[in-house]
């Protein structure tokens, strides 16, 4: 069973090993929100994306902010690995280029050992709740504040995904489920079908005013 | 002016739609569906162009894309101005404005035009090398004048109005060119159910079919090519491009595609919309069906206008309703341009003569011209062309059955048109731009593909297909062997043809004329018209040596032009291996290369203009900067505060100076979120931290930080960083804000390649975490009034300790680091909280006075601290014992750390390298430039012994004085040495070599209570 | 402009996704205190650049991020096979 590191704990001058009932922790877990009356600020609250989102001719950008994001490391050969994973989230660990949907969360593949989960539950409940089941070689890794998560809807959505990336979008290659990471205008974003006409994309933080422009300038002129 | 050239009917324009437009100052009219080209010959108009080097009157020759005189400049306003359009693939729309690139004061009256008259002769090939080598320092005077003279058009001064963009397709087939073959084929395929992109560069689909007068299954060609787009319309995954040009095609079957989507509706694209895109397509297959150009014959002033191609005036004909001319002489050495003749006849006009190269031709259709009672007359030849401003006569004369000669008597015929017709040459440029080579055929006079390893299929004319029926047949075959290849289902077999062959009679070999007298003192016989390059300029080039026709191409500047040469290269390359008496295959052509035609800058751009051009990276707290009078620096895509104003017009000097100084004497705040901050989970992290760092980390504790540098494999300082210890098996590492990037992709490197068995994860935390530094004396008072959760007291919380605890109340990780040799917290919160907790202590920081800073006063700071920043004061030649930081390296380390061996090299341990050291002024209000270069001597003889150079130097508020880092020989033994930096201006600055700290040597300003 | 078969995602991105790491299969020497100047020289600098058929380290930078081999024609440029480190 893993300990994990609290506040009280570091400010503490003894060394975690002399308080004989706690081991020395593995990981630092730290709950990063407060559930003051604090101010928060999307990624993209300056730009035309915030709030309501924006829309033309087919095409809808809203962002759905302040959700929690974890990423997952671990060795998709560990079977005790996946199990604590399917156990905690209640949801299968998705397979190669695949996301899976539960009621509260999606878990994306994004590469051979990481996955990242989405959910509007709280971070620190969300990981303490995985560390405790998870043991061996993984990583955990909160990321909430530096990514956000926009959906792209409408009838001609695929247009601006078209004139965004290289990718081939089309439902043959491209088949509702399917997550992605790839080059997205001059930045990059997963990009994940959630349905025929709606598409998660999640971008970087320090690069969501520039997409957030580049999506405005696409959507005005579509 | 009238439509005197207009026929009363055909063509496929729309008569009830009068357009009138304007060239060169003078209004003309035309109709819906005109290109400019043909609105102008419909109007009689005769001088299109002045000819580059000799000034001579040029008109229109051709109705495609191988224009090469009818070139404009389009756009009535400056913003529209668009060069170097042609003529030909214009289309009017009501107010145009255009103008010839051509022509001083204009192409009709041209001063330059007495130039080449009398001073041809004085133009030879590679005259700039000749003429005006010498003295060089002139040649910026001739540059202008000659460039004012070529004039191909300008660019416009104000910034484009239109937009444009770029789209993405992935697809199965790519048919390039609706012609005959393109559009059977993309018939025939469009029943197997795969993506299929038709790109035609016209305006109109059907190519050659639309001036033909055969029958397709028993209809009228046309019929059949209606009902074969009406099929494809209807066929979802078929995408339909006119007006697009197929440029470029790239490795692995990347194609990029020029859609010119309102070029021809207005001045302006409507609001919103695109003027051009371009289609970045990623094919399975290509068909390529781009067709031919018919090539004109080379002959005596063949450039006087009303000269033209013959399939050109049929174009006319049967797509504009236009006839540009009255009376023809059509000279061919195939059966092919015949057809030219009997549409102009049957126009009602007057056909002078065939003039038929070939000794003896019988062909079916020669017969059939002759039957129309038109002369026909064979063996014989035009070899030189009368009249200046329009065609008003040729003379003929009969030439040998091998070409090389002409001789007997001469006869004059007066006509005002001469169409001539050389043969065909496929458009086999897309095939070559990924380094395939054409091959020659010999039956056809033609280069064709060659071979290739790409997913490339030929189809029609650009594979030498001339006759229709050989012509849909391939295409055809090309679709079939794409559902063979891809095991295809078809609903249902599309495509089926009945045609009738026309058999043709061979071509004669034959591509210039020859002239009675020598190609010296022949009548000029151009080959290339828009670089007026003539039979006697190749004729001289090769004489002078040149051999390789890439060289003749440069020294005779051929095929240089905005038309690349699609008209002329052929019969140049014909000349060039008449010229060395080697066969053409054996002279070989040119290298064709994208883009196909030329593109409009905006088209590349796309939206990438503007803010849109390259990503800006902001922080969290971006926005109070910009509200706060910051100006910005860039580092890698991020914006950084430089120094912020405190009021408008706040000189940059006098800001830094208010801002160093109010962080050494109370508190200054710094965004530190750019810094790149790497999570590093397992039980080998630790490990993997002393591989990759050359200082020791077994024993860093939970709560501590460390500072670490980073080296290359040859020992070479390329980043560093404070790394925290977060728990037994968790690591935060931060890294330079430029090598966040580079950083991680180093440790996954070694991770994945080298040192797989160590049990390790890393992520990237940069956007994560907002990062707040307070620098100064009162950081420790400001951080109490927002802080809870951390005891504060410097002997709890010391210097290079992490606590995590509440700031703001917002869960916080502050690290007591510092980078100013101050008083220093970092304070790290979740960036979506970052804002509140900046403007919190904003408002805690008003009673002592807290200033914000930027990036410049940071490295005023540190440098008089000493503390150097990987990549200014390294630049990859720079080991950590040049920089004096032995203290940094561990040599206890089991494993041989990155770096180790490379900085043991013999040459790193040598005495005599250059060494960081502080380099301090004479005078001490004197700043050395950075860069400068340090002397001994400053008087020595030339070349002066250089010792190093300045990588950082400021001037330090607080010290009242200039400082400066360098590398200096040896410097760490030369201590109190005097050196000299000469400047460029002649003046030598002199300075000691000192210690680089220049502030707080003790380091006691960051113990402060 | 490249396609690329990412061995790990196992389908073929754009090039722009990728990029160049290094020439392929360089062996870190196991005991690099232990190599001469030369024999550590060679292992930093020197490089076969073939023209031909070659074998690279290439990153699938803008995705998975993993690191493999492209074995290509550096003539051609064709890809002729990748494969995970």
């Amino acid at each position: 069973m893993i300990q994990m590191v609290t506040s009280n704990m570091l400010n503490d001058t003894q060394h975690p090993d002399e308080k004989n009932t706690i081991k020395p922790a593995l990981y630092a877990l730290m709950d990063q929100c407060t559930s003051g009356d604090v101010a928060m600020e999307s990624p993209v609250v300056h730009t035309a994306i915030a709030n309501d989102g924006i829309q033309n001719n087919g095409i809808k950008v809203v962002e759905e902010a302040f959700l929690s994001h974890l990423v997952i490391r671990g060795n998709v050969n560990d079977q005790d690995f996946i199990s604590a994973i399917e156990t905690a989230a209640s949801m299968r660990l998705p397979e190669k280029l695949q996301t899976s949907q539960g009621a509260h969360a999606t878990i994306y593949w994004v590469s051979p050992d990481e996955w990242l989960i989405a959910t509007n539950k709280d971070a620190f409940e969300t990981e303490a709740n995985l560390r405790e089941k998870l043991s061996g070689h993984y990583a955990l890794v909160n990321v909430s504040g530096g990514q956000t998560r926009l959906l792209l809807s409408g009838s001609n959505s695929h247009r601006l995904l078209h004139a965004a990336s290289p990718y081939d979008f089309h439902l043959s290659n491209f088949p509702v489920g399917k997550v992605i990471t790839t080059v997205f205008a001059r930045a990059q974003a997963l990009i994940h079908r959630k349905s025929i006409d709606e598409w998660e994309l999640i971008i970087r933080r320090s690069f969501s005013d520039y997409l957030a422009l580049w999506i405005e300038d696409f959507i005005i002129s579509c | 002016m009238t439509e005197i050239n207009r026929l009363d009917s055909g063509g496929n324009i729309d008569r009830t739609q009068k357009i009138t437009f304007t060239f060169n100052g003078k209004s003309y009219t035309g109709y819906q569906g005109d290109t400019v080209a043909s609105a102008l010959l419909a109007s009689g108009v005769n001088i299109v162009a002045r000819s580059f080097k000799y000034r001579r009157p040029r008109g229109i020759m051709a109705a495609g894309v191988e224009e090469p005189n009818a070139v404009l400049q389009l756009g009535k306003y400056e913003a529209t101005q668009v060069p170097n359009i042609l003529a030909t693939q214009q289309e009017i729309y009501e107010g145009l404005t255009c103008r010839s690139v051509t022509g001083w004061p204009s192409c009709d009256v041209d001063f330059g035009g007495l130039i080449g008259r009398f001073m041809g002769k004085m133009l030879p090939p590679g005259f700039y090398y000749k003429t005006f080598m010498k003295p060089a320092f002139l040649w910026h005077t001739y540059e202008k004048y000659i460039r004012k003279a070529a004039g191909l058009g300008r660019s416009p001064k104000e910034s484009d109005a239109d937009r444009y963009d770029h789209v993405h397709h992935n697809i199965d087939v790519l048919i390039v060119g609706a012609g005959p073959a393109g559009l059977i084929a993309a018939t025939r395929l469009s029943a197997a159910n795969v993506r299929i992109m038709l790109a035609e560069e016209t305006t109109e689909m059907g190519g050659s079919l639309l001036s033909s007068q055969q029958d397709i299954n028993g209809k009228d060609a046309k019929v059949w090519v209606k009902a074969a787009l009406k099929d494809l319309q209807a066929n979802p995954d078929v995408r339909l491009l006119t007006r697009a040009t197929v440029n470029g095609f790239h490795d692995h079957n990347f194609v990029t595609v020029n859609e010119r989507v309102t070029d021809h509706l207005a001045e302006k694209a409507p609001t919103g919309q695109a003027r051009q895109i371009l289609h970045k397509v990623r094919c399975k297959w290509i068909i390529l069906a781009s067709g031919a150009h018919e090539r004109p014959l080379v002959f005596g002033n063949n450039d006087v206008p009303g000269c033209m191609t013959a399939s050109a005036i049929s174009t006319y004909i049967h797509r504009y309703g236009v006839i540009p001319g009255s009376r023809l002489v059509l000279m061919t050495n195939n059966d092919n341009a015949y057809h030219t003749a009997i549409d102009w006849y049957q126009c009602g006009r007057t056909v002078i003569a065939v003039v038929d190269t070939r000794p003896n031709p019988e062909g079916k259709i020669v017969q059939k011209v002759r039957e129309m009672g038109i002369n026909v007359f064979a063996g014989k030849a035009v070899i030189d062309v009368r009249g200046r401003n329009r065609v008003t006569g040729v003379v003929i004369a009969d030439i040998e059955p091998s070409g090389q000669a002409v001789m007997g008597m001469l006869t004059t015929l007066d006509c005002d048109t001469v169409a001539s017709s050389g043969g065909w040459s496929p458009v086999v440029h897309l095939s070559c731009h990924t380094g395939c080579r054409p091959k020659w055929r010999e039956d056809i006079q033609a280069f064709v593909p060659g071979s290739h390893r790409e997913n490339i299929l030929f189809a029609g004319s650009v594979n030498g297909h001339y006759d229709l029926a050989n012509c849909l047949q391939e295409a055809v075959n090309c679709a079939d062997q794409i559902i063979l290849n891809e095991s295809l289902t078809v609903q249902e077999v599309l495509g089926d043809f009945k045609v009738e062959s026309a058999l043709e009679e061979p071509i004669m070999p034959l591509f210039s004329i020859p002239h009675t007298k020598p190609v010296m003192q022949s009548p000029k016989q151009f080959v290339d018209f828009q670089n007026d390059v003539t039979v006697s300029a190749i004729d001289l080039a090769v004489r002078e040596g040149f051999h390789s026709i890439e060289h003749v191409k440069r020294y005779t500047v051929m095929g240089f032009g905005t038309d690349q040469g699609k008209l002329g290269n052929i019969n140049g390359m014909a000349i060039v291996a008449n010229a060395l008496d080697k066969s053409i295959p054996e002279v070989g052509t040119t290298t064709f290369r994208p883009n196909y035609t030329p593109v409009a800058f905006g088209t590349i751009v796309g939206r990438y203009r503007n803010q849109l051009f390259d990503p800006e990276r902001y922080t969290a707290m971006h926005r109070w900067h910009c509200d706060n009078g910051a100006l910005f620096e860039d580092v890698g895509q991020w914006k950084r505060p430089w120094y912020f104003q405190a009021y408008p017009g706040e000189k940059m000097q006098d800001a830094l100076n208010r801002e160093c100084l109010a962080v050494r004497q109370s508190v200054g705040i710094m965004d530190a979120s750019t810094l790149g901050k790497i999570d590093i989970q397992g039980k080998d992290a630790r490990e993997f931290l002393g591989r990759v760092y050359t200082n020791a980390w077994a024993k860093l504790a939970v709560g501590k930080c460390r500072y670490g540098v980073m080296c290359n494999e040859d020992g070479m300082v390329f980043d560093d960083g404070v790394t925290a210890c977060l728990a037994e098996q968790h690591f935060l590492m931060t890294t330079t804000t430029g090598g966040a990037a580079k950083v991680l992709e180093w440790l996954e490197l070694f991770h994945q390649t080298e040192w797989p068995e160590l049990d390790v994860y890393f992520n990237s935390v940069t956007d994560h975490w907002a990062t707040i530094a307070i620098n100064g004396p009162n950081a420790r008072k400001l951080l109490s009034e927002l802080c809870e959760g951390i005891d504060l007291d410097k002997d709890k919380f010391k210097l290079m300790d992490w606590r995590q605890g509440i700031v703001a109340g917002v869960p916080a990780r502050v690290f007591r680091i510092s980078f100013t040799g101050e008083l220093s917290f970092e304070i790290n919160v979740q960036a979506n909280y970052g804002m509140h907790v900046w403007k919190a202590l904003q408002v805690a920081g008003k009673k002592y006075k807290l200033t914000p800073y930027g990036t410049e006063t940071m490295h005023v700071l540190r440098a008089e601290k000493g503390f150097i920043i990987a990549g200014q004061d390294t630049d990859g030649s720079v080991t950590p014992l040049d920089l004096g930081m032995d203290w940094c390296l561990s040599n206890k380390k089991s494993f041989s750390y990155i770096g180790k061996r490379g900085m043991a090299r013999s040459d790193c341990l040598r005495k005599g390298r250059k060494q960081l050291v502080g380099i301090q002024t004479k005078s001490k209000e004197v700043m050395i430039p950075e860069g400068s270069q340090a002397v001994d001597n400053p008087y020595q003889p030339l070349p002066l012994e250089a010792l190093g150079h300045i990588t950082s130097s400021y001037f330090s508020a607080n010290l009242n004085q200039s400082i400066a880092m360098g590398f200096i020989k040896d410097g760490f033994n030369r201590m109190g040495d005097t050196v000299y930096y000469p400047q460029p201006d002649g003046t030598i600055i002199t300075a000691e070599i000192c210690s680089p700290v220049f502030y707080d040597p003790n380091g006691d300003k960051q113990h402060v209570e | 402009m490249f396609y690329i078969r990412c061995p790990y995602c196992e389908e073929h991105r754009d090039e722009q996704e990728f990029h160049r790491v290094a020439e392929a299969n360089l062996v870190r020497p196991s005991d690099p205190d232990g190599c001469s100047d030369q024999e550590w020289g060679e292992y930093l600098y020197f490089r076969k650049n073939t023209r031909g058929e070659y074998n690279e380290l290439w990153v699938h930078s803008v995705g998975c991020r993993k690191f493999f081999n492209i074995q290509r024609n550096t003539e051609t440029y064709e890809i002729l096979n990748t494969s995970p480190v």
